[in-house]
């Protein structure tokens, strides 16, 4: 995969994000694993950033932030500023020592949905909402590492697929 | 000459024969020639039929199969089509059931003004225990109002836009509710809890508590009318150097599943100054 993908896969990718976000919505919170429903936005931003860089996935990180401030209930731009948080900590894995471990798309996950969780949890505390952190730490974050790490693998040959295919053609000389 | 002569005397043995048979048959006796006729004939046709028999099954067996294939068809499309049909009758069956038991509560408590609406989308994060819905200030709705069902209390409204609004379930952290348990009177604030449950809070040490008991909304702090059912209790949680007690209660609504609300428009809620402060306060002073 090129890693210098155009822009055109990025302005694609968040529009896909978009649909995503709405699909999170009214779709996926109907599914539960262990009492929690796989986080897609948060998957497909982590792929993107494995498979395309940081600078990529920052505007795929903007609109699905974005979308789903306005599907949420949260305060407006909390999802957003943690996800962008989440796009670049991942991003991290563009330094070679670690793009060429194995596990590290299942580390990333790992990683990006407790940074994403922890920095939610406390903008939401900041802005007044109650939380009982042992509880939620107990009961949704744990349950959602085994959940999105489950889901990853298939989110990321998805995202892989979507960018291997939105590829530009090179240049023929005639 | 002998060979035009012998063929001319048997044609005229066979039109004897015919001609003999005819007049027998006007007679209406037994006929000996057909008899023999039969007597010889028979046997033949027997083992003539019985070897035609398996290939009149394959022949008779395939133009079969050609003309079932045909019906088969036609059937599976029928199936198709009634099968379809099924799920839609049965669709409507449960949104009927379902506007004969919101009909019966709105029967049932005639001074309330209630209003149908759809569950059209829930919160994306985990976090936070929210439902969207298809009705808004157009239709008169308005922040802080309840949104229950037959079976209970879901929550109440968050956020409101022209065509749609924010349900706040009953089961998010942010959530409190006066209750009350229906069998003892024993006052608390339920308190949603992280993994959709909830959580009864200051019960006084005094009152008696037991898994199975009916949780009701109390009235208290203004937010929500007396008497609707929240929950049922799971388990008591009791220590002596505790002024209070808890209970973890389980709601009786299916918080997950729900296809439609209803909003009560007629209950206007008294304002709090922040979510549940308010109500701690009336507690721990009633405790005291």
């Amino acid at each position: 995969m090129n890693r210098g993908s155009s822009t055109i896969n990025a302005y694609v990718l968040a529009a896909l994000l978009a649909v995503v976000a709405l699909v999170q919505s009214t779709v996926i919170t109907r599914i539960r694993i262990f009492g929690v429903s796989p986080d897609l936005v948060l998957l497909f931003i982590v792929a993107t950033v494995l498979i395309g860089g940081a600078h990529e996935g920052l505007l795929v990180s903007l609109v699905g932030g974005v979308t789903t401030d306005i599907l949420s209930s949260a305060p407006f731009g909390l999802t957003t500023i943690s996800l962008v948080a989440v796009n670049y900590l991942v991003g991290l894995g563009e330094i070679n020592i670690f793009r060429t471990v194995r596990i590290w798309p299942y580390t990333a996950v790992i990683t990006a949905t407790l940074v994403y969780n922890g920095i939610f949890m406390l903008l939401l505390e900041i802005t007044g909402r109650e939380l009982l952190w042992g509880p939620t730490l107990w009961r949704v974050l744990a349950p959602s590492l085994f959940v999105n790490t489950l889901c990853m693998p298939f989110m990321y040959l998805l995202v892989y697929w979507l960018c291997s295919h939105m590829r530009p053609k090179p240049a023929e000389w005639e | 000459m002998n060979a035009l002569r012998s063929r001319a005397i048997v044609v005229i043995l066979i039109l004897a024969l015919i001609l003999a048979w005819m007049v027998l048959d006007q007679t209406g006796k037994p006929n000996p020639i057909r008899d023999t006729v039969s007597y010889v004939v028979s046997p033949v046709q027997y083992v003539l039929q019985r070897m035609a028999q398996p290939v009149i099954h394959v022949a008779g067996g395939v133009s079969h199969l050609l003309s079932q294939q045909k019906e088969n068809d036609q059937l599976r499309d029928e199936n198709s089509r009634l099968r379809n049909q099924i799920v839609l009758l049965q669709e409507a069956q449960i949104e009927n059931e379902t506007l004969r038991r919101q009909l019966n509560f709105k029967s049932a408590v005639p001074n309330y003004r209630l209003l149908s609406a759809e569950v059209i989308g829930r919160d994306p994060s985990n976090l936070l225990q929210y439902l969207i819905i298809d009705r808004g200030a157009a239709d008169e709705v308005e922040e802080g109002m309840p949104v229950i069902i037959d079976q209970g209390l879901v929550g109440r409204i968050s956020e409101v836009s022209t065509n749609s609004s924010k349900v706040m379930l009953i089961t998010d952290a942010s959530s409190s509710v006066g209750a009350i348990i229906q069998r003892t009177r024993a006052t608390g604030m339920v308190q949603g809890y992280p993994g959709h449950e909830l959580i009864m809070r200051y019960i006084p040490q005094g009152d008696t508590v037991a898994p199975g008991d009916l949780v009701l909304t109390s009235g208290l702090g203004g937010n929500f009318p007396k008497r609707l059912v929240i929950g049922q209790v799971a388990s008591v949680t009791q220590k002596d150097v505790e002024i209070f007690q808890e209970a973890r209660l389980v709601p009786l609504v299916n918080l997950h599943d729900l296809e439609s609300v209803m909003v009560l428009l007629s209950f206007a809620p008294e304002d709090a100054p922040a979510e549940g402060e308010a109500m701690e306060d009336e507690v721990v002073e009633s405790g005291q």
